[in-house]
Formats: C-alpha cells, sequence, structure tokens
C-alpha cells in the first residue's frame, strides 16, 4: 500500500498538466483496455453514428436519387411545419403523459416488489411470485398485443369483463381514448415489473447482516428495517436508475403502441414516434420526419444533462 | 421482573412481525394472481373451441377441449421456418452481444481508463441520439446486408443500457486492488481480464445472455425493415404476419372475387383458431429455458451481487 | 462538463461527417452508376434492341435475358417463391427470359415500397404493388425514377395499344398530368369483371319470410325493417339477441350516402374513413364531410341507427371469428361484404342482396360504379436494362389467354401443359375441374398453390374466365357442388348493375398540388375519422355539429375540396 501512494505521488508531481498522465509510462498499460473495447467501438461507429450523418435531411428536402448530399436544401421549413401542426401539442402531451404514467407508477413498483419478496419467509412462496411476475417479460411485443387486444374486447375479453363486475360500462377498451393510458401503462407495468424488480433483490442480497441484527436488538419493527436498511442499500441503484429512466422519457418507442393503436382511440394513442412511423415510412416523407426525430432527440439530450447536472449535485452517483 | 418485561416486549414485536407478514404475504398472493392468470387463460383459450372463446364463456378451464388450434399451428410450415431462424438469430446474436458488451464494460469500469468519461459519454450519447430509420436502412444497405441473415445478428451487437448495467457490476464487485495486485505480479491488463475478471464474471454473462437473448428472441422491428424474403423471417414476423390477417378481413371483402375471399375466410378463421396457440409458442421456449435456468442464475447474481 | 460535452459533440460530429464521407461518396456514387438491378453481364444492352423477338408472340427474347421482378404476396398465400407454380415456370419457358424475384409480404407493403424508392433500390419490374397516385406524382413525376411507357408501348406493345384505344378511359386513368404513362393497370370494367368487385348489402331472406316483410326500398323501410329485426324476434329463440347490422358497415354509408346522391369514391373501407375522400353529388365533385346538410343527415341517421340499439355495438373492432360465430348463431340481419360466404361455409341460400335505398332527399337509385380501373399494377424502374422485354411480358397479360391462365392455368389437352400438370376439363355439372394429386382436397387450393397466382395477381384484364363462353354461361345444376360457388353471378348483377353512376375518378396531381394534398389531408383524415366515431357512438352530441364544421374550415378543408374539383373539371375537359 505504501508502494502505491509512493508512485502516485511521484506521478503527479512529475506531470505539469493532467493530461499528460495519460501518456505516462505508468499509465500506458491501461491503452490496452481500449483493445477489449475495440469491437463494441467498431459497431457503434458503424451503425449509431454512421447514420448520424442523415439526419441532415431533416434541413434539406429529400430526393432518393439526388441522394443525402444533393438535395435542396430548405433550412427550418419541417421544424416550422411540424410546430404549426394542429394536433402538435397533442402529440407532446400524450407522449409525455404515458411516459410520466410510466414513471409514477412504474418506477416504485419493481422496489417495493423487491422490498416484499425479501421479507417472505416461506421459499416455495418466494421462488414462486418471483418467477410468476418475471414470467411476462418474455411475451413478445407482437404476442402481448395480442393478447391485450383480446382482453379488451368487448363482449369477451377478461379484462372487459371483470370491469364491468365494478360498474364500468361495457365496451371495447380498447376504443375508448380516454382509457388508452390507462392500458398501455397498465399492460406495461404488468409485463416488466418482475423483470425490473429482479435488480433491486440482486442487491438486496448484500444488505450487510450484521445491520439487520443491530436493527433488531434495538426494536425496530419490520417496516422499520425495510425502510432503514433495505431501501438505503438500494437507494444507489435507484439512483441509477432514476437519472436513465427520466433521461428517456421522450423516447417512447413506436412499436408496441402501432400494435395497438386504431382509429377510435387515435387521439390518445398517436405519440411522436408513431406520427413519425405513419409519416415517414407509411407515407414517404422522409424529410419532415427527420426533423421531428431531430427535434426530439435534441429535446432528450437536454434533459438528460439537466438530469444528470442535478443527480451529481445531490449524490455522488452520477451516469 | 425483567424478564416478563422482555417477553411482553417479544410478544408484540412478534405479533406486529405475524401482521406484517400476513399482510405482506397477501398483497403478494393478489400480486401472483394479477401476474399468472393472464397467462393461465392464454393457456386455457388456446385449448378451447374458438367460438367458445369469442362468446366470453371460457373463465377458470378450457371449453369445447381440442387440440386444433396446436395441430393448426404445427401444421403452418411459416411457423416452423420462423421457429429455426429465431434460434439461429438468438444463439448467434448472443454470442456476438456478449463478444461485445462485457470486454467493453470491464474496459470501462477501471477507473484508471484513459479519458474514461469521454469513451462511456461516447456510447452513452447513442441512447438518446440517432441518425433516423432512413440513414439506418442505407447503412445496411450499402454493406449490403439487406435481406441476409447477418444483419439480424450484428444489428444490435450493443445495448448501452445493458452495457451499464454490466459495468456497473464490474464497477462494484471486483475492487481495484485485485487489479493492482495482478499489475505487481506482471500481468499486462489483457492477462487480467482473461484470467481474473472473466472468471469472476460469471453472474454478469448470465444476465447479459438472458437480457440479449430475450431481445433477440422477441425483436420483430429490425426483421421488418430488413427483411424481404419470407424465408428468413423471424418467428416473431410470422405471427405478426398472422395475427394481422384475421384483422385485415374486413378491409379486403369487398375488393376481391369470391373465390380468393373464400380463401382468405378461411384463413381468417384459422389465424383467429391460432392466435392463443401462437402465443403461446412464441413465448413459452423461452419461459420455459429460464426456469431452468433461473437456478443457476440467480444464485449466481445473489453471490456475485449487482451492489449499486 | 462544459469541456467533456464539447469535446463529446466534436468528437461525434467528426465522425459522424467521416462515416458520412464514406457513405455519402458511396450513395452519391450508386445514384449515378446504373445499379444492378438484376440485369447482369448478360449479353445484350438497352442500346441493342436486336435481343427483342419481334417477329412473333414467343418468346420474347432472343439472348438469355434477366428480369428482377418484385410481386406482392398475398397473405393468404405461402406458396413462396413462384417458381414453384405453373404460371412462371411456362413463362420462363415460352420467353425465354430468366426472373428473379423479389417477394413483399402484404403486409409490410407500405414500408417496403417506401424504403426502396427512398434507398433508390427498384427492382427492373414491379407488379402488383398497387402504386399509388402520389407515389407516381413523387417517385416518377419528381424523381423519375420510373420509365415513361408511351414509347413502348407504340413500338412493342400492340395489344395494350388497342386496348387503349378502344378505352380511352383506360389509358386516361393511366397517364400522369405530364403526359407520360407510368403505370399499367388492372382493368376490370368489362361486364363480367363488374360482378366481382361490387360490395353491397345482404339481407337475412329467412328473416324477412319469418316477419312477411319485403326487401327494404327507401332508407325509412330500411329503418323500419332493422326495428322489426331487433324487436319482433325473427331467429325465433325469444332471446332479444338479434343484431340488425354488423360485419363491415362500410358498406352500410354507401348505402346511405347512396340515397342522398351522392356517390362515394371506391374500395372499401372502414366506417368513419370515407367521409374526407372525393364523391360526386349530382354531377360535382365534393367533399361528403364539407357539405353540412348531406353530412348532418348522415351523422343524425347513423347514430340513430347506433344509439338505437339497431348497428353492432362492437362496429370498430369486430373480427372476422365474432362475426362468424353470430352468424353461426344466426343473429345478424344485414351484413357487408362481396357475398355472403364470407362469413359461413353453408346457408348463402338465406341472404338475398340489398338493392340501392332512396330517401326524402333523392329518388333516384343510384350506386357506385366499383372502381374499375386500378393503376398502379405494373411500373418500369427507369434504370432498367430491358425494357422492351418487360413491355412485351406486360403486353401478354393483356391478352385474354393471359387471363385464362393467370386464374385456371391450361386446358387440359393443351401443348401448354408442363410436365406434371394436369390441366382443367369443363365438367357439364361441376363447372372447371382439376385432376387434384395428393394432397389437395379442392380445386382452389390446387390451383393458387400450383398452377396460377391468386386470381387478379396480374395486371391487364381481370375478368378471369373472359373469353371462355362456356365458363360465362355456365350454371351448375342444383344443388351440385359448383351450384353454391356459382350462385352468385346471377345474384351479382341483380339489384345493383343497373343503377351504376359515376364516381370520382382516378386522377393525377402534379407535384406541387400533390404533396399540398398530402399536407392537408393528414390532419383532416385524422380529425374526420376520430369526429365521426364520437358523433356516431354518441360520445360527441350532434349539437355539436357546427363547431365540428367550424374546425374543418381552419383545416382548410375547402381548399382540398376546391383541388378535388379543379382535377374533376380538367378530367372531364380531357375526355371530350
Amino acid at each position: 500500500m505504501v508502494r502505491e501512494t509512493t508512485r502516485l505521488s511521484k506521478t503527479s508531481r512529475k506531470s505539469k498538466a493532467s493530461k499528460s498522465s495519460l501518456f505516462n509510462k505508468a499509465n500506458l498499460r491501461y491503452w490496452q483496455l481500449y483493445i477489449l473495447m475495440i469491437p463494441a467501438i467498431v459497431y457503434m461507429v458503424i451503425f449509431m453514428y454512421g447514420p448520424m450523418y442523415g439526419v441532415q435531411i431533416a434541413f434539406r428536402d429529400f430526393s432518393a436519387r439526388a441522394g443525402f448530399w444533393n438535395s435542396p436544401w430548405v433550412g427550418l421549413t419541417h421544424f416550422k411545419r411540424f410546430l404549426s401542426y394542429p394536433d402538435f401539442w397533442r402529440i407532446m402531451q400524450n407522449t409525455l403523459s404515458i411516459s410520466l404514467l410510466n414513471l409514477v407508477f412504474g418506477f416504485p413498483l419493481p422496489i417495493l416488489l423487491a422490498l416484499m419478496l425479501n421479507e417472505v419467509r416461506n421459499r416455495m412462496f418466494k421462488k414462486t411470485v418471483q418467477m410468476a411476475t418475471y414470467l411476462p417479460y418474455f411475451i413478445s411485443s407482437v404476442a402481448f398485443a395480442g393478447m391485450v387486444t383480446l382482453f379488451c374486447d368487448r363482449n369477451a375479453g377478461m379484462i372487459t369483463n371483470i370491469l364491468t363486475l365494478f360498474g364500468v360500462e361495457r365496451s371495447n377498451l380498447l376504443s375508448v381514448p380516454r382509457y388508452f393510458h390507462a392500458i398501455y401503462v397498465g399492460s406495461y407495468i404488468w409485463q416488466h415489473t418482475g423483470y425490473t424488480s429482479v435488480l433491486y433483490i440482486a442487491s438486496l442480497s448484500n444488505v450487510d447482516m450484521s445491520i439487520v441484527e443491530a436493527a433488531r436488538v434495538d426494536g425496530a419493527s419490520r417496516l422499520q428495517k425495510v425502510w432503514h436498511v433495505d431501501f438505503q442499500c438500494l437507494k444507489p441503484t435507484i439512483i441509477i436508475q432514476l437519472i436513465l429512466s427520466i433521461g428517456r422519457i421522450l423516447t417512447l418507442s413506436y412499436d408496441r403502441i402501432l400494435l395497438l393503436q386504431n382509429d377510435l382511440n387515435m387521439e390518445t394513442s398517436d405519440i411522436i414516434s408513431t406520427y413519425v412511423y405513419r409519416l415517414g415510412l407509411i407515407g414517404g416523407q422522409f424529410s419532415y420526419t427527420t426533423a421531428i426525430g431531430l427535434f426530439n432527440n435534441v429535446i432528450n439530450l437536454i434533459l438528460l444533462v439537466i438530469v444528470n447536472a442535478i443527480a451529481r449535485k445531490y449524490s455522488e452517483t452520477s451516469v | 421482573m425483567e424478564q416478563s418485561i422482555i417477553t411482553s416486549r417479544q410478544r408484540k414485536s412478534w405479533t406486529k412481525d405475524r401482521l406484517f407478514s400476513l399482510i405482506n404475504g397477501t398483497l403478494l398472493l393478489i400480486i401472483l394472481i394479477i401476474v399468472a392468470y393472464p397467462m393461465y387463460f392464454t393457456i386455457i383459450a388456446s385449448l378451447s373451441d374458438p367460438l367458445e372463446t369469442a362468446r366470453g364463456t371460457v373463465i377458470f378451464f378450457p371449453k369445447g377441449f381440442t387440440l386444433e388450434a396446436y395441430k393448426e399451428v404445427f401444421r403452418e410450415s411459416q411457423v416452423w421456418v420462423g421457429y429455426g431462424n429465431t434460434i439461429y438469430y438468438t444463439v448467434l446474436g448472443t454470442i456476438v452481444n456478449l463478444i461485445c458488451t462485457i470486454p467493453t464494460a470491464y474496459a470501462l469500469s477501471h477507473k484508471k481508463l484513459p479519458l474514461r468519461r469521454t469513451a462511456t459519454w461516447f456510447f452513452m450519447f447513442t441512447m438518446y441520439f440517432s441518425g433516423g430509420i432512413i440513414p439506418s436502412y442505407l447503412v445496411i444497405k450499402n454493406m449490403n446486408l439487406l435481406d441476409t441473415r447477418t444483419v439480424l445478428i450484428v444489428c444490435s451487437a450493443v445495448q448501452v443500457y445493458f452495457l451499464v448495467t454490466a459495468r456497473n457490476y464490474y464497477d462494484t464487485s471486483i475492487p481495484e486492488e485485485i487489479y493492482e495486485a495482478a499489475h505487481i505480479d506482471g500481468a499486462s491488463e489483457l492477462k487480467t481480464f482473461w484470467q481474473i475478471a472473466l472468471p469472476l464474471s460469471a453472474p454478469i454473462i448470465s444476465l447479459m445472455i438472458l437480457y440479449y437473448a430475450v431481445m433477440h428472441w422477441n425483436n420483430y422491428i429490425n426483421a421488418f425493415m430488413y427483411i424481404t424474403d419470407t424465408d428468413k423471417y423471424p418467428l416473431q414476423l410470422v405471427l405478426r404476419k398472422i395475427l394481422l390477417m384475421s384483422s385485415n378481413m374486413g378491409q379486403i371483402a369487398g375488393t376481391l372475387d369470391d373465390d380468393l375471399m373464400a380463401a382468405y375466410a378461411r384463413k381468417a378463421l384459422m389465424a383467429e383458431t391460432m392466435k392463443y396457440s401462437l402465443i403461446f409458442i412464441a413465448s413459452f421456449p423461452v419461459m420455459i429455458a429460464y426456469v431452468f435456468v433461473q437456478k443457476r442464475f440467480m444464485t449466481g447474481l445473489t453471490a456475485g451481487a449487482v451492489k449499486g | 462538463m462544459k469541456k467533456i460535452f464539447s469535446l463529446l459533440l466534436i468528437i461525434a460530429m467528426t465522425l459522424g461527417l467521416l462515416a458520412g464521407c464514406g457513405s455519402g461518396g458511396t450513395s452519391s456514387d450508386s445514384t449515378s452508376v446504373t445499379k444492378s438491378t438484376g440485369s447482369t453481364e448478360e449479353t445484350g444492352g438497352s442500346d441493342t434492341v436486336g435481343y427483342i423477338n419481334t417477329e412473333s408472340q414467343w418468346p420474347i427474347v432472343n439472348e438469355p435475358t434477366t428480369l428482377k421482378v418484385t410481386l406482392l404476396q398475398s397473405t393468404a398465400d405461402s406458396v413462396g417463391d413462384p417458381m414453384n407454380r405453373w404460371f412462371w415456370q411456362w413463362i420462363t419457358e415460352k420467353s425465354g427470359i430468366h426472373f428473379e424475384f423479389n417477394l413483399i409480404d402484404e403486409s409490410a407493403r407500405e414500408e417496403k415500397v417506401n424504403l426502396m424508392f427512398a434507398s433508390d433500390s427498384l427492382t427492373d419490374v414491379m407488379m402488383m404493388l398497387s402504386i399509388t397516385n402520389d407515389e407516381v406524382a413523387k417517385y416518377a413525376g419528381k424523381e423519375q425514377m420510373l420509365m415513361p411507357l408511351n414509347d413502348l408501348i407504340d413500338q412493342y406493345a400492340p395489344n395494350i395499344a388497342s386496348w387503349f384505344e378502344q378505352y380511352p378511359e383506360v389509358k386516361a386513368a393511366s397517364t400522369y398530368v405530364d403526359g407520360n404513362i407510368y403505370t399499367l393497370p388492372i382493368d376490370s370494367s368489362l361486364e363480367y369483371g363488374q360482378f366481382y368487385y361490387t360490395l353491397r348489402g345482404w339481407i337475412n331472406q329467412e328473416w324477412l319470410d319469418v316477419l312477411n316483410l319485403e326487401v327494404p326500398q327507401t332508407l325509412d323501410e330500411f329503418y323500419d325493417t332493422m326495428v322489426a329485426f331487433r324487436d319482433n324476434d325473427p331467429n325465433g329463440n325469444n332471446l332479444q339477441d338479434e343484431i340488425p347490422i354488423s360485419f363491415e358497415p362500410g358498406g352500410l354509408n354507401r348505402y346511405i350516402y347512396s340515397s342522398m346522391g351522392v356517390m362515394l369514391g371506391g374500395g372499401l373501407m372502414s366506417l368513419n374513413d370515407q367521409s374526407y375522400r372525393p364523391a360526386i353529388l349530382n354531377g360535382e365533385a365534393m367533399i361528403p364531410a364539407n357539405n353540412p346538410e348531406v353530412y348532418l343527415n348522415y351523422l343524425t341517421f347513423m347514430n340513430k341507427l347506433y344509439s338505437e340499439g339497431l348497428m353492432d355495438p362492437d362496429t370498430y373492432t369486430l373480427t372476422t371469428t365474432q362475426v362468424q360465430a353470430k352468424a353461426a348463431d344466426n343473429t345478424i340481419g344485414v351484413h357487408f361484404s362481396a357475398g355472403p360466404h364470407a362469413l359461413m361455409s353453408a346457408g348463402y341460400e338465406n341472404w338475398i342482396s340489398l338493392a340501392p335505398l332512396t330517401s326524402e332527399w333523392n329518388d333516384i337509385k343510384q350506386w357506385p360504379t366499383s372502381v374499375n380501373i386500378t393503376p398502379g399494377a405494373f411500373v418500369i424502374s427507369a434504370d432498367c436494362k430491358y425494357p422492351e422485354a418487360a413491355i412485351r411480358l406486360a403486353d401478354w397479360l393483356f391478352t385474354p389467354e393471359a387471363a385464362m391462365y393467370c386464374y385456371y392455368g391450361p386446358p387440359q389437352d393443351s401443348e401448354d401443359l408442363l410436365d406434371g400438370y394436369e390441366g382443367w376439363w369443363f365438367d357439364g355439372d361441376q363447372g372447371p375441374v382439376f385432376n387434384l394429386p395428393e394432397p389437395y382436397q379442392d380445386n382452389l387450393s390446387y390451383m393458387i398453390n400450383e398452377v396460377a397466382l391468386l386470381a387478379s395477381q396480374h395486371p391487364g384484364i381481370a375478368a378471369p374466365s373472359w373469353g371462355i363462353q362456356e365458363i360465362m354461361d355456365f350454371s351448375p345444376a342444383e344443388g351440385s357442388p359448383g351450384a353454391s360457388q356459382h350462385w352468385r353471378n346471377s345474384m351479382n348483377s341483380q339489384n345493383i348493375k343497373d343503377y351504376y353512376t359515376e364516381v370520382f375518378p382516378n386522377v393525377y396531381y402534379d407535384v406541387e398540388t400533390n404533396d399540398r394534398l398530402k399536407e392537408l389531408e393528414v390532419p383532416i383524415a385524422d380529425y374526420i375519422k376520430n369526429m365521426e366515431a364520437r358523433f356516431i357512438t354518441g360520445s360527441e352530441p350532434l349539437s355539436n355539429f357546427d363547431n365540428y364544421m367550424d374546425q374543418l374550415k381552419t383545416l382548410h378543408i375547402d381548399e382540398m375540396e376546391q383541388i378535388y374539383k379543379d382535377a374533376y373539371a380538367s378530367y372531364q375537359e380531357a375526355l371530350k
């Protein structure tokens, strides 16, 4: 240990600017690590950064023959068009609403589930619940959409039948606009809670048993123990997950919603990415939809930076 | 005197304890039912007469028990082709994923990695910013990867979200001291990775396999965009095709001659019959695999400890 | 933080630019070089047209030629490679052309076709993809990605040329505003063809008989009949479970609109998907939703039907199985389709076709003609090296022989049969029959899987049995297996044929107008689809109708209507 410290201080004494320590003999070996990253870097450059040059068609009037570089430049036309689109606010609202609902209800539940499961003494029961909650994750989006559609059916739908018992008017749930957010978020949570909770369950296994014992001796109730010990242990993980989630609020992907969208619920189910899909891939308006995508991305980036900065300020963990 | 005080206090905490367990257990039981019933329902519906299911009479047990739906699925050759393709893509794809993700996660977790922040942002940036559908399509096209099996294996080689999870694992479960010790013993960084870190990586590797394999199994968008030849269709795309067919029936009814329409009607009815059984077959193997793998994966996870 | 961020941005942009330069270069390269659209190193190019056989119909080419063809694979068709069927095997042999197929599944057609255009990767020929007028305007008019066919037709396609001469409206429907013909159509305007493509209403004859009612002829009679269906228990089970109007109510609004004199445009669309499309009223082009009187009457009537339980409450989300279940339970009074066999496998005789209705606003029975000419069935890429061969192929498809081969294949003694195929013969009782090899159980499966493309899967004349008098005259004996298939031949024309009235034609717009139209259409269509459903189902009270109309004005619906009016006017000019 002493040798360690000496070496380090020697290094810092020798270097003038912090940058030169990067290439310092002692640190050269760390560049080897980049060799490990080669496959990933290659992939990123080709498949992720490569297409980014295509973003420029947001400022052009894309023509297939002219290609990216020769299509005429139109500046901010597409952006203006999007912002003046009569339904612009509705789409933004839908996207935000679904994401926030997901966050507010979907974020705490896995944590709760993990904490609850952790308290179960009966191994059989614990395992069964864990397995059951995890299984829905394996259902693909196509199969899942099929299930939801069947369950929301007016006459034969399982969910419809149950709701009718509670006095809700019988109807096809997917054709009522005001139900859509609840259905989508509810089904999403149903599918992902178990899967997300695994992360927390695993973390909980790291709880220092001596602290638990101490708490018990101090007369803490089960509830108090869960709050003061278990939850605290999870805090760092929770914060990182929260950062990642908030940063992705506007990145709601279209593939799941598209499968559940229909003419009747369109006013609440149309989000940025489904609008882009409809007009872009089906309507062929590539420049316009790329502009919307770019707009979306920029907002995401800003969000991420803000959230990360806040997190850094208030805790030691950040991305 | 003291003895009795302790006992009564203990008694109080026992009852509180029991109450807690009772409530906890009940809530979990309710959750169990909410989660399990839809899946159970799918199974019994797949074994029921489709007309009965359409009428809504199937609740706890299959009605009009029939294996016709499954027979129909197995008769449909597209399903077999789709299955084969999906297994192929999943296995090879996951291998590629591991090669790209694990070493990178390890490297990124090193506090001494030069330009560590930049490198991390290099990856994270792509979670929020992308070129768009058309440019991505063109990149694939220009590499002549359109309509090949290869594209589905490589086009999602790195999922940054998983990468970050893996990095956290290395961050928190392998102390820096081990690296230092290895270095003192004369090992290069690569050697350290190979001989020390990798053997300790069993839990995270299993987790990555799980995440990526499921991703491949359930994905349909990539195949939808890049694959045209139906022989290369993965199972999910076949599923989508079949599920879509029956709901399209109305739209085509008026525009075709009736022989074609009769053919459609028959196919649509078969598709309806197959819906539940298809959903089951598309998801079942992965679930079974998970059940078997779960034990070793969970112990691995808890042992390795994905700390916060 | 700032430093890192700007560093990051610089890196990202540099990488992006570098990659961009790389692939950007490639992509601009590939646009200037004529890409391999399948026309490979084979001898013969478009300069030396000697490769074409101009002496006789077959073979088409004198030297080995390859054409890459994109076809639509219907979802009901799981055969895969077209070379597995007699039809393409025979054509390959006769024409001397080697075909490479690119199949696009029907469920992915929109996305795939757009991607093909956007990435400039068209194949030589694209068949049966229903290239829309919008796509022609954008990709042919503006981008010049499709080859103009005018000269090719004049030089190499005598059948098409004479067909166009005989039927100038077919030519007009295929000609873009710049005078070029970019697509070839499916022409189903022949007498026989019209029977097949008409959607109409079918009313439960059994119930009418039980209740002693006649087939309704006016809108009011229709309403009364539906009420009777609902209340008087025609299926005799003492339950009020009858659903007077079900399946594909998109057909219902045709009746209501036509009873008011509004001829809706072509094709079947869902219930609330038609009021924003161009229609004809009293010889004038209009948008139904922009005519407050007509539209309010329509909405009021539909709302009445819905709120009084005369219309299936699941109207917007019905699936086929549900309808079949209801039909099997005998709970449906009226449905809309091209024929009852879409719903049931037996018992079609119980249904009778509903004639067009009249109403207090219009007393002439009229019915929108089916859209007879569907353009966009055959296009040739501007990069195609062998357009002459392609047009010769298309030319053959415009012959009666092709129509028969596309549907039935060759008759049994024809020399066009290949090994392993038997051909069909004509049985006096059953009509066309095949020698069914294992594992086929019925003619239809054999036909579809082995012999020919699915019917209507070819451009040209879409009457399957056109020119085969025997088949046209054939009506099977009562009770024979063929009887159920052919009963509707006479039914089809009954009640509808005499009332055909002109509809808004298939028109092309120039690039700017087309773009503007697309821009206007999306918000208007979305809004109308949504609001109409709400008005009909009652979630929106009819008293808000005026607000609805005002809102539509702010969405520029007048401008959209004017575009249609102008187009219709020029169309009529051109016909003179």
